[in-house]
C-alpha cells in the first residue's frame, strides 16, 4: 500500500497551452478585483487605524466620539433606517402578496410600477416628495405641524427608493410555494389566518429576513436623499461627505466609513448565512402552488395594490410635473425652459451625456467581465485550489460595501502620489470600475444561476469531441445564456444611469454624471432644473428598458427559437 | 498489454477513498459494464478514465499509450452522460456534427461529409430524418439515442456510458438497452457502462465488475457473477440470495440445524461453511418425496408477485434469517400457497455453492 501515497507528478509536457488559459484568465480576474475592491477597501481600513503621522492609532476614532453631533448621527442613522425596514418590508410584502397568491387582473403592470422607483436616481423620490410636501406643497397640511425636512421626508423617500428592492426579493420568495403543503393545510380544514400564519409566512421567511436586511442597507448607505430633504438632521452617509468633501478631512471620513460599513457589512453576512440555509427548503417534488379565485381576499388586495400605484406614480409625476412648470408654485404655466435654459444652456446638459456615456461603457465593460468570470468559475478547472473560493469571495463582497464607502477607499487608495495607477483618478474609467464593483454581485449571482441550470457535462462532452472550450462557449454557452447577459447589461446601464454614491467622490468637472448634477442642482436651489434632470434620467431608463425588452424579444424569436419547443 | 489497463489507480477527496488501489484489464471489443450502489467508485472511475476526474496516483493505459495525465481532449472516447448533456441551442443534425466540424480541410467537401456522416448516424441509432429537429421536441428516449450518435460520430475507440439509462422509464429503457447492446455488437467498440442496475448488467454485459467502496469486489461474466458470487456482498448486491452456515459431516455432507444436505464438491472438514443458495433453486417437491437435500418447511409469508412468487420459509436449518424460495408461476400452476402451511422443499446439491472461506 506504500506506493499508493506517492503522487505521480504532473508531465507539463503533456499539455497544451489553452489547457491552462482559463487559470490564467481566472488569476486576472482576482488579480483585478483584488486592485479595485480589496486594496481600496484595505487602504480604508489602515487609513482609519492611523494618526497624522502615519502610526498606528485609534485617535481617529477618539476624536470622532468626541465631536459633538457625530453620536447624534450615528443614532439617527439606525433609528431612522429601523424606521424604513418596519414601513417597508410589509408595505412590499403586502404588494408581492397580491401579485403572487392573489388572482387580481394586470399583474403585470403592478409589477412594472411597483419597480418603477428603479428608473430615476433616489433623489427623484426627494425632490417630488418635497414638492408634494414641502413648504410649497400640494398636500403640506396631511403633516400637520411636522416638517418634510427631516426625518419624516428621509423616511418617505427612502421607503418609495427601497421599496423596489424588497418587492423583488419578495416577488421571487413567494413565488416559490409548495402547493401540497396548502392542500395538506386544506385537507385539516385549517382558516385562512392559519394557513397563513402557518405555511405562508414561515415559507416567505428567508425572503423578509433578507428583504429587511436589504432595506436596512440601503437606508444607512444612502446619502443622496439625506442631503437634498434632509434639513439640518444628521446622518453618517451626509456627515461623511461632508467631511471628505467640504473639509477635505480624509482621516475623519475613513473613520465614518468604516462606521458605515459596519452595520451594512453585518447585514450582509446574516443574510449570506440565511441564503445559504434557503437553497434546501424546497425539493424538486414540490407541487408549485396556484391560488384559486376568492374576491374577499382579491377584492382589498386588488384596491391595496391600485392605491401603491397611483402614489409611486405620483411621485414620478410630480417630479416630472416640477420639470414642466415655470416657476412653483406660483406660475404653474407649462414650459421647457429648465431643459433649454436650466439645463442646455447652463452647460448641465453635458453631465447627462457624460451619464449615457458612462452607462454604456459600464454596461459594454462590466457584463463580459462579470459573465466570463462566472463562467471561468463555475465550468473551468485548473489553477491552485485556493483560487475558486478566493474569487467567490470576492464577488460577494461588493454587496456588503456601501457606494460611498467605495467611493471614499477609491480615493483614498488611487489618489496617492506613489500609486502606480495614480492617472486613473478622475477619469471616466475609474468612475466605470467604480459600477462595475459596486454593482458586482447582483449581476455575478445572476450569471452564475443562468450557468448553473445549463447541463454541467456540456464541457466534458465537447472535451470527448476534441472541440475546444471556448468554442463550446460561443456555440453553446452563451446563446444559452443570453437571457442572462441581456439582464446583466440593463441592470449595469441602468444602475450606471441612476447611481450617486460611489460617483460623488470620483468626478471631475469634465466627468460630472446627471445623477450627481442633480444633487449639485438642488444645493443651488435650481429645483426645477434638478427635477428636468432627474425626468431625462428616467425617460432615459424607461426606454433603455423598453428597447430591451424589444431586443430580448427580438433576438428569442430570431436565434432562439428552440426555447419555444416543449414536448 | 489489455487494449484498456488500469493499474493501481486511487482516488481520495479529503478523507473519503473514492477509488481503492484499482487494477482493471479490458479486452478491445468488449461490454463492460461498471456496477455497484451509490458511492461505490464506478462514476469516478469511469470519469477517471475519461480524464475528467484526475487520479491521486495509478496510470491508465489505452491501446499502448500511457493516458494517465493527459486533458480529456488529448484522449480517445466519446462519452453519453444520464441526463444527455444534448445541447438545447443546436439542431439534432448540429448536435450530431459538433465533434466533426473541428476537421479542417476543403470546406464544401468537409461539409458534405459531414451532412453524410450525421444522416449515417442518425440512421444507425434509428432517427433518420430528424437532422433539424431541436432536443427538447424529442422524448427522453429519443434524446438518449442522439447523444449516442454524437458521442459515436467521430469513430472514438472506447465508448463510456454513464448511467444512460437512469433518466428513461422502465419501457424505453429496456427497448433502448438491447439497442446499445447490439449497436455496440455491430461496430465492435469497446464499451464502458457505469450502472446500478443490475438487471441492465447482466442483460448487457460481456463482463461485469461489481464495486464496493472503491474496491472492486468481483469481476466476470454475468453468469458467473450471478452463479457463484465470490462474496456476501456480492450475493447480496446481485439477486437475492440465502446464506446457510453448516458444519462438515462427511466428504461432501454438511449439517445444518437439523438438516443434513450433500453438496456436489469435496469440503474441507476442518472448518465450518457458508453455502449460498439462490430462491429460484429451491425445488418445491412431493409432500410424500423423500430425495435428496429435501425437508419440511414452514411457510411464513407468500407474496405473489405476477410471473413468480416469493414464499419465505421456517425449515430447522439453524439459520438466524429465514429461507426465501421463488416459484415461477407457471411452475406453480395456480396451486395455492398459504402462509402456515407445510410444504416439502429440496436444494439440489450442485446448486448449494460453498463460499470462499474468508469472504
Amino acid at each position: 500500500m506504500t506506493h499508493a501515497a506517492t503522487a505521480v507528478p504532473v508531465r507539463t509536457g503533456d499539455r497544451h497551452w489553452d489547457d491552462h488559459l482559463p487559470a490564467w484568465l481566472l488569476s486576472a480576474a482576482a488579480l483585478a478585483l483584488c486592485v479595485f475592491l480589496l486594496l481600496p477597501i484595505g487602504t480604508l481600513l489602515a487609513e482609519s487605524v492611523q494618526d497624522d503621522l502615519g502610526q498606528f492609532s485609534l485617535t481617529r476614532f477618539r476624536e470622532f466620539a468626541a465631536t459633538a453631533g457625530m453620536l447624534t448621527a450615528v443614532w439617527n442613522t439606525l433609528w431612522v433606517a429601523a424606521v424604513v425596514t418596519l414601513v417597508t418590508v410589509p408595505l412590499a410584502f403586502l404588494y408581492a402578496y397580491a401579485i403572487q397568491r392573489a388572482c387580481i387582473p394586470l399583474t403585470g403592470l403592478w409589477r412594472i410600477v411597483g419597480l418603477s422607483a428603479l428608473l430615476g436616481p433616489s433623489l427623484v423620490g426627494a425632490i417630488s416628495f418635497i414638492q408634494w410636501f414641502g413648504t410649497q406643497g400640494v398636500l403640506k397640511s396631511w403633516l400637520g405641524d411636522n416638517s418634510v425636512y427631516g426625518p419624516v421626508g428621509i423616511v418617505m423617500a427612502t421607503v418609495y427608493a427601497s421599496f423596489p428592492h424588497a418587492l423583488m426579493i419578495l416577488v421571487v420568495a413567494l413565488a416559490t410555494a409548495d402547493g401540497r403543503l396548502y392542500e395538506a393545510a386544506d385537507a385539516l380544514s385549517a382558516s385562512r389566518w392559519r394557513k397563513f400564519r402557518t405555511v405562508t409566512l414561515p415559507g416567505a421567511r428567508y425572503g423578509l429576513i433578507s428583504a429587511a436586511l436589504v432595506v436596512f442597507s440601503y437606508s444607512v448607505s444612502e446619502f443622496g436623499i439625506p442631503k437634498v430633504i434632509g434639513g439640518n438632521f444628521q446622518v453618517l452617509a451626509v456627515e461623511m461627505y461632508v467631511q471628505v468633501i467640504g473639509l477635505q478631512n480624509f482621516g475623519r471620513g475613513a473613520v465614518v466609513a468604516l462606521l458605515l460599513l459596519v452595520p451594512v457589512l453585518v447585514a450582509f453576512v446574516v443574510d449570506w448565512q440565511i441564503q445559504r440555509k434557503q437553497q434546501a427548503s424546497l425539493t424538486a417534488r414540490a407541487v408549485p402552488y396556484r391560488p384559486k379565485p376568492d374576491w374577499r381576499r382579491d377584492l382589498p388586495l386588488l384596491v391595496y395594490v391600485a392605491a401603491m400605484s397611483i402614489a409611486m406614480l405620483g411621485v414620478l409625476g410630480m417630479a416630472a410635473y416640477t420639470s414642466l412648470v415655470s416657476f412653483w408654485p406660483y406660475n404653474l404655466a407649462l414650459t421647457a425652459n429648465h431643459y433649454v435654459y436650466g439645463l442646455a444652456e447652463a452647460g448641465v446638459l453635458d453631465a447627462y451625456l457624460n451619464s449615457l456615456k458612462l452607462a454604456a461603457l459600464t454596461a459594454l465593460v462590466g457584463t463580459p467581465f462579470i459573465f466570463v468570470t462566472a463562467y471561468l468559475v463555475e465550468k473551468t478547472r485548473g489553477g491552485p485550489a485556493w483560487l475558486r473560493p478566493a474569487l467567490q469571495a470576492m464577488t460577494a463582497l461588493p454587496m456588503g460595501i456601501p457606494g460611498l464607502v467605495l467611493g471614499i477607499g477609491y480615493i483614498l487608495f488611487f489618489n496617492h502620489p506613489d500609486n502606480p495607477l495614480n492617472g486613473l483618478y478622475h477619469t471616466v474609467a475609474i468612475m466605470v470600475v467604480a459600477n462595475v464593483v459596486h454593482y458586482y454581485t447582483s449581476c455575478h449571482l445572476t450569471a452564475l444561476t443562468s450557468l448553473k441550470s445549463i447541463d454541467r457535462e456540456f464541457e466534458a462532452v465537447s472535451a470527448s469531441l476534441k472541440v475546444p472550450q471556448y468554442v463550446t462557449f460561443w456555440r453553446v454557452t452563451l446563446p444559452v445564456c443570453l437571457p442572462a447577459v441581456l439582464d446583466i447589461s440593463r441592470y449595469l446601464f441602468i444602475n450606471a444611469m441612476t447611481t450617486v454614491s460611489a460617483l460623488v467622490f470620483l468626478y471631475s468637472p469634465q466627468t460630472l454624471p446627471a445623477s450627481v448634477s442633480i444633487l449639485n442642482l438642488d444645493e443651488a436651489g435650481e429645483l426645477g432644473p434638478a427635477a428636468a434632470m432627474a425626468t431625462l434620467i428616467v425617460l432615459t431608463c424607461l426606454i433603455v428598458s423598453l428597447l430591451y425588452a424589444l431586443a430580448s424579444h427580438f433576438l428569442l424569436r430570431r436565434h432562439q427559437a428552440w426555447r419555444h419547443f416543449k414536448r | 498489454m489489455a487494449h484498456l489497463e488500469i493499474q493501481h489507480l486511487t482516488k481520495r477527496y479529503g478523507s473519503f477513498v473514492a477509488l481503492d488501489q484499482i487494477d482493471l484489464a479490458i479486452e478491445e471489443g468488449e461490454f463492460v459494464v461498471l456496477l455497484g450502489p451509490s458511492g461505490c467508485g464506478k462514476t469516478t472511475l469511469l470519469r477517471a478514465i475519461a480524464g475528467l476526474e484526475l487520479q491521486d496516483s495509478g496510470h491508465v493505459f489505452h491501446a499502448g499509450r500511457d493516458i494517465s495525465r493527459l486533458p480529456p481532449a488529448r484522449r480517445d472516447y466519446g462519452i453519453v452522460f444520464q441526463s444527455y448533456a444534448l445541447f438545447p441551442n443546436l439542431s439534432v443534425g448540429d448536435n450530431v456534427a459538433y465533434g466533426l466540424n473541428s476537421q479542417k480541410g476543403d470546406r464544401k467537401v468537409a461539409r458534405q461529409g459531414v451532412t453524410h456522416r450525421v444522416s449515417e448516424m442518425l440512421e444507425l441509432v434509428g432517427l433518420p430524418g430528424t437532422e433539424g429537429k431541436f432536443p427538447a421536441q424529442l422524448s427522453g428516449g429519443q434524446q438518449q439515442r442522439i447523444a449516442l450518435a454524437r458521442a459515436l460520430a467521430t469513430s472514438p475507440d472506447l465508448l463510456l456510458l454513464d448511467e444512460p439509462l437512469s433518466a428513461l422509464d422502465a419501457i424505453e429503457r429496456v427497448r433502448l438497452r438491447s439497442e446499445i447492446r447490439s449497436l455496440q455488437t455491430r461496430l465492435g467498440v469497446t464499451t464502458i457502462m457505469v450502472t446500478h442496475d443490475q438487471e441492465e448488467a447482466l442483460a448487457m454485459a460481456d463482463r461485469i465488475v461489481v464495486m464496493k467502496n472503491g474496491q472492486i469486489q468481483q469481476v466476470g461474466k454475468p453468469q458467473e457473477i450471478y452463479r457463484s458470487p465470490s462474496n456476501d456482498f456480492v450475493a447480496d448486491f446481485i439477486g437475492r440470495g440465502n446464506l446457510i452456515e453448516a458444519q462438515p459431516v462427511g466428504i461432501q455432507h454438511v449439517r445444518a440445524g437439523d438438516l443434513t444436505l450433500r453438496c456436489s464438491v469435496d469440503i474441507d472438514q476442518s472448518r465450518s461453511h457458508r453455502f449460498y443458495v439462490r430462491p429460484e433453486d429451491i425445488r418445491l417437491h412431493n409432500i410424500l418425496d423423500d430425495c435428496e437435500n429435501s425437508f419440511n418447511a414452514q411457510v411464513l409469508k407468500y407474496e405473489f408477485l405476477g410471473p413468480y412468487a416469493l414464499v419465505t420459509l421456517e425449515a430447522n436449518s439453524g439459520q438466524r434469517r429465514p429461507l426465501v424460495a421463488q416459484f415461477s408461476s407457471n411452475y406453480l400452476d395456480g396451486r395455492p400457497i398459504h402462509a402456515g402451511s407445510i410444504l416439502r422443499v429440496g436444494i439440489p446439491a450442485e446448486h448449494l455453492r460453498p463460499m470462499p472461506a474468508n469472504a
